[in-house]
Formats: C-alpha cells, structure tokens, sequence
C-alpha cells in the first residue's frame, strides 16, 4: 500500500488567471443579455408557455437569491412581448336582475372608449331629457291630459249638481263624503220643515235623492278608470317626448357597436329605462337624485383596459390575496346600509394578467388564507368569479353581487423552493393536475473556458445594471474564483445571483472608500473578507475556547483512541468548520456498539447508520470466522448538541482501531469522510470549511510542518481553500492528505502500515490491523472462558437441584 | 303698518286660521301659526259647524256617498253630532300645540251656521284669513274650490290660500303687480310680509305690450323708491296658464301675492294658474 502523498497548493484552489482575460475593465465587455446556465429550466419555460393544453402552468423550482424571478419575468416578457394583445373586459348593469352585471368583451383598447361613449351619452340625456319634457310642447300637451280629466270629473260634478239645484236638492260636502238633502233659499230643510212636506213632494224628493245619489256613486267609481286612462296617455306621451329626446342618440351608439351584441341589448335596456322611469328626469332636486341614479345605472365599468397593453400581459403579485387574485366587490355606505353596484367590483391579477403570464410565489400564496383554493378554482374553472370570502362562505349577509365569470386564459408561474414543490406533490392531488411543468433551476454550472467567458461578461453586465463601479480583470477573476468557493466545487460555479451581486455591491462599497475608480481582486477580497468577520462572532468564540482549553483539541503529540473529527456548523448563510475530538473505548462484550450520541438522543439517522456501517465492517473485517466479543463506545466529546451525517465515520474508526490495537494516533492531524462497508472513504460535504477551520486552530498554536487534514480523495475537486491555507500548505506547514481507504488514513495517523492480508490469510505482524485482529482473538478466547465457566456453574446448579 | 296711495292703512293684526279635520287645514294652521308668530299678533282658531250637514244627517233618508269609495252610508244625527264635536276638540288640540311650539297668543271660536257666512262675519279688514284648500275640489280634481273663491273674493281681509305643502322659508316673496288701482295694496301686503320674513320682493308683470310693461315697471319702482323698499322684477313670458306656472315654479317664490282685482281670480279662464300653483297664494281686497 502506498501512503497518499499531500496535495500540492494546486490542487487545493482553482485560481482564475486574470491575464487570461483581454480588458482593462469590464466597462470595456458588451453586455450579456442571455439567461446564465439555466438552459434546463429555459427549454421548460419555452416548452411551457407554449404547450396550450390544460393544466401545464409552471412550476418553478430553486433555492431563494438564485434569481428565478429575473429569469422567469424577463424570459416572459420577451415572449409575451410577440403574442397577442388580450381583449378589454367591461361589465354593465343588468336591467333585468340588477345583481348579476354583464360581461362585455371588446378588443384592446375599445373598452374605455365604450365607457367614454357612455358617459358622453349619459352627458348628452342628462340634459336632452329634461329639456323635452319642460318644453313647451310637452307642458302644453300634458296639461291638455290633465285639463281633459279635471274637465271630465266637472263635468260629471256639475252635471250632478245641475240636476240636484233643478229639484231643489242641496249637494253638501262633509268630512269624509257627500250628501244630499232638500233645500229651500239655499238651505237644506229642517227636519220639521221636510215633515210638514206633502206625502207626494216628499216620496218625490226622496226618489230624486236617490238618484242622485246612484249617480254621484257612479261617477265617484269611475274616477279611478279615468285617472288610469289619462296616466296611460300620460306614459303614452312621455314615451313619445322620451324616445324623441334620445332615440336619435341612441341610433348613433347602435351605428358605432352594431358588431356587438350584448352592446345593442344595452342599450335597448337604456331605451326602455328611460321611457319607463322618465318621471325621474323631470323636475329638481329629488328628482336630480334620482335621474343620477338612474343615468349611472347606463355607465360601464371597465374592469380591464389593455389599450396601453403591448402584447401579452405578464403581471407579478407580490400579494396574492384571495381578493388580489380574484378581485374584490366593494361597498358603499348609504343610510347606515352598505351598498353596491356593478361600478365597484374591481379587478385581482387574474383578470390583469389574463391573456398572459401571472408570476406568483408559492410561499407567499400558500401563507394566504383561502388563495391556493381561489388560484385552483380558477384554473380548474377556466373563469374568474368574483366573489368575496364572507359571500362564498356565507359568513356576512350584505347584499353584494354575482358579476358574470370571466374567461381565465393565462399561464401561472409559480416560483418557489424544491421542499414547497415535493411536499404539494405529495399532499394536494391537484397541484400536478394543474402544475404539470416543472422547470428546475440549477444551482451551479460548469467552469468552462466558455462559461468563464459568460460568467465574466455577466459580472460586468451586473456591475453596470447595478450602476456599480467596473471591475478590472483581477477583481473579475477573484469573483470567479468566489464564484466556485459558494458552489463548494472548484470545477463548477454558482448562478446565485443574489450572492454574486451582493458581493460586487460590497466590492463597490470598498473600492469606493478607497476613492479606486474601479473594482480589483483587493477590494473583491476584502468583501469577502468582511462578509465572514460580520458572521464570525460565534466562530470566534468557538476558537477562543478551543484555544484556553475550554474545549479540549489536542494538535499536537498522540494519542490513543482519541481522534480530531472535523464538523461543520451552519449559521443563516455562513458555514464554517470546528474540530471535535472524538474518543473510542473497547472492551470485552457481546459485539454490540454503543453510539454515544445515539443513546443520548442526540445523533441523527444519518449519524447512527455510519456508525452501524462501521460496526459492520469491523466485525466483517477482523472477525469473520469467530464471534466479535467486543463492546466499544464512540462519542463526540464536548458536543452538545444534535450530531448528524456520516464524515465522521472514518474518524471514528480510526479511534477504535487505535483503542485496540493500542496505537496512538497523531493529533496534528483531523480527518473527515465516510466509511462504507468495504473500507473505502466516501467524499462528504463541507470540505473547505473543515480545513480551514482546523487550520485556523492549529494556526493559532503554532504551525509546526506536522499539521494536517485527511480528507476523501474523492473531494479533491470541491477544495477552493482560502489563500492563507494554500499558502501554509507551499510553504510546508500544512498538509492535505487525500485518502481513499481506512488503511491509508490509518497508516497516515499512526505512522505505522495498516496491513493487508497475505496469501496466507494474515496481516504482517507488527501492522495495526495484524494488533486489532490479535486483540479481538484474545477478546473473543476471553469470552470462551468467561462464558464457559459461566455455563459450567449453570450446569452444576442444575444437577444441585437449585434451580 | 304701511300707508298706501288711496291713505288706508294695510295692516294685519290677526291671523285667523279656518279648520276642519282636513290634512289641508293643518297644514294651514302651521302656515297661520308662523304668520302670527313673525307678526306678534294673536292666532283665532275658527271651526264653523256647518248647519247643512246637521240637517242633512237628520232627515230619514239622510246618506253619505264616500268620497273615494263611493260607498252610500246611512248617516244620522247622533254621527254627525259626534263628528263635529270630535272636529272642534281636535281643532282645540292642534290650535293649543300650535301655539306653544310657536309661542303665539291662540283662541278658538267655534259657530254653527254656513261656512261661508259665518267666516265672512268673524273677519275684519285687519286680518288675514288662511285657508287650506277647503272642500271637496280637490279630491275631485277640481283644485280651486268654489267655496275657496267665494270666501277669497268677498272676504273684507286678506285671504291666504295654501297649496299641499308649505314652501321653504328662504325665498322671495312675489307679487302680481298689474297697476296702481288694483295693485297697489298688493304691494304693500307683499311689502309687509317681505319685511316679516326678512326675504327679497320680486314683482311680476303680467304679459302686455312693451310699453305698457314699461309703464307698470316704472309705477312699481315709484312705489318702492317711497316706501324705500329694495325689490327686483321678473316679466311674465306669456298669459297661458301653463307658461306662467312654469315660469313661477323656476322663479321658486315663498308666496304669491295679488290682488282680488287680478284676472287670474276675476277671470274663470285663469283660474287655473291658482290651482296649477303649488305655492301659497294671498289674495288681496
């Protein structure tokens, strides 16, 4: 077995050369308009937004800062910018059921026209009505009406009265009727008077009374039947006089819309409205009132008017309310009473982006109350209703309306994290039915010759749109090289976008205070710089432990059974490594492994199945043809809190083969990476962070040459180190070990060759492997003993009858 | 008290106010009540009894004929005892809440005999008598009664005759003017309750030739220089009933005052220009 060698500095940092690069400043790059190393979720965007089947609205899925918003909104607009204008959506008052508004649909642009031809017609009835009806014509022809029944009612009166005045009958009025009496010089006759009368005279006066009586009954019934007649002719004349003051109006708007129906019926309504209520429009005051009721009742709501739109809508609700989304109908308080018409129902994002795009977040619409429901209903319904939450949930009693759905035609694009895509995967059985496309972005892409180029011209295309200082080629290459480090991967670089210009933001800022006229690799650095000393009180704390002896790390001398594990810790959006010693016992038992951290409840699964892989090995390893009589313990000293994840799993196994083959291990050195069944070390996350926080440490009490980190050979791609580890490492103080199996990180920690198996089955003697075989044959000869006399007094209690 | 051109005196020392249980009379008692109470003068309630009912009621075959039902009720003494006794309490109840709202001196005089007649004789040239639109005209269409014109053209006082609903206080008073013999004690009542009302006087000049309008607007202005009386004029744009109750309505007046001397209550023709008004009208002897 050959021992790995250390990595060269090479190896340990990718550097981005800047003389690689052909410009002073990126002032000098033209500009990159292109969507950076989305290609996946651009092909499902444009496969997307061009399927038109039901139900393939988009899902967009990534983590937050990665600029899914910019991408999916200029994507969009570029393409809805080509595509048709949607139409105008109007609604008008319902003459025959007043709650439920008609839907007008017209092409761009025509809506608020149409709503502006109303008004001006509504201006023009305003005035055309009333001065018809106090014309002198229409006076003069109503007050013939009028004189024509009171003409009539006289005559009957006074036909009557005639008649009783020739026989001597007097007509009295009293409160609440007529009566006739006999009267003489003007008086009716008292009673004695009308008894002294002849028998004749009398039964004649009495014959002629009632009479008369009949009559006046008959006229007095017909006086109903006469108004009836002369209000009929009355309406008869108000809808002659009406349809004079605006048919020819009226004819004028039918001319200009004859290509809509729904138009021609409204203003029909309009016609038959006016005829009927034309009372309202004549007269003051009151009267005012209600002919502006009544003439707002003609307006239109244009509920959408596109006539600015070019091309198709692309809208983002930063708000996605039920009400955002739906829209709203909104009230108005009248004598303590809440009102409203088809005038207050207001538009949501839907009816805005409908004919287009809608960007929404998810988390945002999901926290909601009622707004994925409403967004579903939609979608599902192909319509927008609008309806309030009190109306659909019957919860308030107020009189609101039913508008006519509107017809839903639009892509959402839901932008959100991967967790909020998988979990309404997994629980709402509508959400694939109506979010079939999922565009994923990528959280990294290549480092190539040409996405480096890209990568370039999009730092200084942000460093410009941000209205940034330029960056020189070495300000460039350090934000590159950054680039790699946050996509913890030195042949990869991140498309966080947010991190990159957050990062050129605070370059600008130092580049500024350094009166720099333009952005270079020192300020870069120093951004960087002051981004982990503004996170790294609790590092520092951490460190300032390690180093008064708090929490014990030994980096120097050896030791047996102890180990420097390496773990990373992950506050907000800084991570940063700390070593943790790591200790193993063993002594004779049944083979079972006692996970320190697991028994505490304080190890994750992922912890517990390294350790029981581990376990495995070793029994697989040494002790394949006898029992493994060993009980060992492995802890995490000084942790206190949730362990999880499986790098440790090689340290841990190094402090268990050191226990009992009784071999100190070097406490110069830390290592990380997994352990699978077969011995190999498996590469683990968070490299960088591990060793430089080691280093940091070791750093601290004095780098001696013998310092070092074993890490999986595997990772080797993932280092971007800092520049004070690379250059610790050129100059020898500091080692990284790449290890592919145990038996090279353990001959690395020991000092000694791990051994392997000869032709004859056995380790060389005086390796750490042939020791750990060797004590697991005296642990398990240990066990024979001790559990055949065990047995052997069993025996004898038996035969003794003690049982 | 104003002086007019022939020395008598155009006084109103007391408002008497004709009642029955006519929604009409109430609302002429409020109208009543307000005078006196501008005028500071006393308020007489009068309740006229009528004779020709209580003897109709009383004869054998004595009948009602419902005034909008037309239904024919047998009628009797007793009833219409009772009706006229409930009608001068009710008089009483109204006139005494009149009074203490308005803070105006009140009494009620209650005869028996013809409507007519009777008021006739209790009015003196100092008062002003106010009607409701009393008898059975206007529920039959005819909206100036006979027995209204009757009282309003031989009445020795000024008579205010009130249309359904009181109009707003804050407008002009208007006065017919169509000449010094027959106009001018109009004026000087239109003058007065200007004055109590504390509102503008507009005078109206009846259609004529030009320069016959001219001479009335000139005579008018006179009239106001002496009595030192601000007033404007507004011509009337034609005789038709119609024209002219179209042009009041716009001119929106608080009361129109004219003389008993006027076509509009001389000439039955033009009668209808005070039944088509919905203001008050006063009429002057």
């Amino acid at each position: 077995m050959v021992i790995p060698k250390p990595l060269n500095p090479e190896e340990l940092y990718r550097r981005c050369d800047p003389k690689s690069f052909d410009f002073e400043t990126t002032a000098d790059l033209g500009p990159f308009n292109e969507i950076f190393g989305q290609n996946r979720a651009l092909e499902t965007l444009k496969f997307g937004t061009g399927i038109n089947s039901e139900g393939y609205n988009l899902f967009v899925l990534g983590p937050p800062g990665i600029g899914k918003h910019e991408v999916v909104e200029k994507f969009l607009r570029a393409r809805a910018a080509d595509e048709p204008t949607p139409p105008d959506w109007v609604y008008i008052n319902n003459f025959v059921n007043p709650h439920k508004p008609r839907l007008i649909e017209l092409s761009a642009g025509r809506g608020k026209r149409f709503r502006d031809d109303l008004e001006q017609l509504v201006q023009e009835l305003r005035s055309a009505i009333p001065a018809i009806f106090e014309s002198e014509e229409y006076q003069s022809r109503l007050h013939d009406l009028q004189q024509e029944f009171g003409q009539r009612q006289q005559e009957a009166f006074h036909e009557i009265q005639e008649e009783a005045d020739k026989h001597d009958i007097a007509l009295t009025q009293s409160q609440s009727g007529f009566t006739f009496a006999p009267k003489r010089d003007g008086e009716v006759l008292r009673l004695e008077s009308y008894r002294a009368l002849p028998e004749e005279e009398r039964q004649a006066f009495e014959r002629t009374i009632e009479r008369l009586q009949e009559r006046l009954q008959q006229v007095i019934q017909q006086m109903p039947r006469w108004r009836k007649e002369t209000q009929n002719r009355i309406n008869e004349l108000n809808e002659e006089m009406a349809l004079f003051a605006v048919g020819h109006l009226l004819d004028e708007f039918r001319a200009d819309y004859q290509d809509c129906p729904r138009i021609l019926e409204h203003v029909d309504a309009i016609q038959k409205d006016v005829i009927e209520n034309v009372g309202a429009f004549v007269g003051q005051e009151d009267h005012n009132r209600a002919a502006e009721q009544l003439l707002n009742r003609y307006l239109a709501n244009v509920l959408i008017d596109n006539a600015r739109q070019q091309g198709a809508p692309v809208v983002y609700d930063d708000m996605p309310t039920h009400q955002h989304l739906i829209g709203r109908i909104e009230h108005h308080v009248q004598q303590g009473a809440l009102l409203t018409d088809f005038r207050l129902i207001r538009p949501g994002v839907l009816h805005q982006a409908n004919g287009g795009y809608l960007i929404v977040d998810v988390r945002k619409l999901l926290m909601q109350p009622f707004a994925w429901e409403s967004l579903k209903r939609a979608l599902y319904s192909n319509q927008i209703k609008t309806e309030s939450l009190e109306q659909l949930y019957s919860l308030m009693s107020t009189v609101s309306l039913e508008p006519e759905p509107v017809p839903l035609n639009l892509k959402v694009v839901l932008l959100g994290e991967r967790l909020l895509y998988y979990l309404l995967s997994a629980f709402d059985p509508d959400f694939l039915e109506l979010f079939k496309v999922q565009a994923d972005f990528e959280e990294d892409v290549a480092r190539t010759t040409e996405s480096t180029e890209h990568y370039t011209r999009l730092i200084g295309t942000m460093a410009q749109q941000e209205g940034l200082l330029a960056l020189d080629a070495g300000g460039v290459a350090r934000v590159i090289e950054h680039g790699s480090r946050l996509a913890d991967d030195s042949e990869r670089l991140t498309t966080h976008n947010r991190a990159i210009i957050d990062l050129l933001r605070e370059a600008h800022y130092w580049a500024s205070s350094a009166d720099s006229d333009r952005i270079s690799s020192q300020h870069v650095q120093q951004a960087i710089d002051h981004q982990i000393y503004r996170a790294s009180r609790v590092r520092e704390s951490m460190e300032r432990a390690i180093h008064r002896g708090t929490i014990i790390i030994d980096t120097q001398g050896e030791a047996v059974g102890r180990v420097n594990g390496l773990s990373v810790i992950q506050l907000g959006n800084y991570a940063f490594g700390r070593p943790t010693r790591i200790t193993a016992t063993a002594r004779l038992g049944r083979g079972n492994m006692v996970d320190i951290e697991r028994e505490a409840k304080l190890g994750g699964n992922i912890h517990s199945k390294g350790v029981m892989i581990l376990s495995n090995f070793l029994a697989s390893r040494y002790a394949r043809n006898r029992p493994l009589s060993l009980s060992a313990s492995l802890a995490f000293e000084q942790s206190y809190g949730l362990v999880d994840g499986d790098s440790a799993s090689v340290a841990e196994f190094c402090a268990l083969i050191s226990v009992l083959a009784d071999v100190p291990l070097k406490q110069a050195l830390a290592v990380t990476g997994s352990l699978n069944q077969h011995g190999q070390v498996q590469a683990v996350g968070g490299v960088n962070e591990k060793i430089e926080g080691f280093f940091d440490i070791c750093k601290k009490q004095r780098l001696d040459g013998a310092h070092g980190v074993l890490l999986p050979a595997a990772n080797i791609p993932h280092l971007m180190l800092r520049h004070d580890v690379v250059e610790a490492v050129r100059e020898g103080h500091f080692h990284v070990y790449p290890v592919s199996t145990v038996d090279e990180a353990l001959a690395l920690m020991t000092g000694m060759e791990a051994g392997e198996r000869g032709s004859d089955g056995e380790y060389p003697a005086d390796s750490v492997n042939h020791r750990v075989e060797q004590r697991l044959q005296e642990l398990a000869e240990l066990a024979r003993r001790v559990h055949g006399n065990n047995e052997e007094r069993v025996e004898q209690r038996k035969t003794n009858g003690d049982e | 008290m104003v002086t007019s051109n022939n020395g008598t005196h155009t006084r109103i020392e007391r408002i008497i106010v004709l009642l029955d249980s006519s929604r009409a009379a109430r609302i002429a008692l409020d109208a009543a009540a307000e005078l006196a109470a501008r005028r500071h003068t006393r308020l007489l309630g009068l309740v006229v009894e009528s004779t020709d009912l209580l003897r109709s009621a009383s004869l054998p075959f004595g009948r009602e004929i419902g005034f909008t039902s037309g239904r024919i009720r047998a009628l009797s003494s007793a009833d219409m005892e009772r009706r006229l006794r409930q009608q001068a309490e009710e008089a009483r109840r109204l006139l005494a809440a009149a009074g203490r709202r308005r803070a105006v001196e009140w009494s009620l005089h209650v005869c028996r005999g013809q409507v007519e007649t009777e008021t006739l004789a209790v009015t003196t040239p100092t008062d002003l008598l106010v009607l409701g639109r009393i008898d059975w005209a206007r529920d039959t269409g005819l909206r100036f009664g006979q027995l209204t014109v009757r009282i309003a053209t031989t009445a020795n006082c000024a008579v205010m005759i009130l249309g359904e609903a009181p109009q707003p206080a804050q407008r002009p008073i208007l006065v017919l003017y169509e000449g010094p013999e027959t106009g001018d004690r109009a004026l000087d009542t239109a003058a007065l309750m200007a004055r109590d009302a504390n509102q503008a006087l507009t005078i109206l000049l009846p259609p004529s030739a030009e320069t016959q309008v001219e001479r009335l607007e000139q005579t008018a202005r006179n009239w106001a220089r002496r009595h030192k009386t601000a007033v404007s004029f507004m011509r009337l744009p034609s005789a038709d009933a119609p024209i002219l109750v179209q042009a009041l309505r716009q001119t929106g007046g608080q009361v129109l005052i004219l003389s008993r001397a006027s076509h509009a209550v001389q000439n039955p023709a033009h009668r209808s220009l005070l039944d088509e008004i919905v203001l008050p009208v006063v009429v002057v002897p």
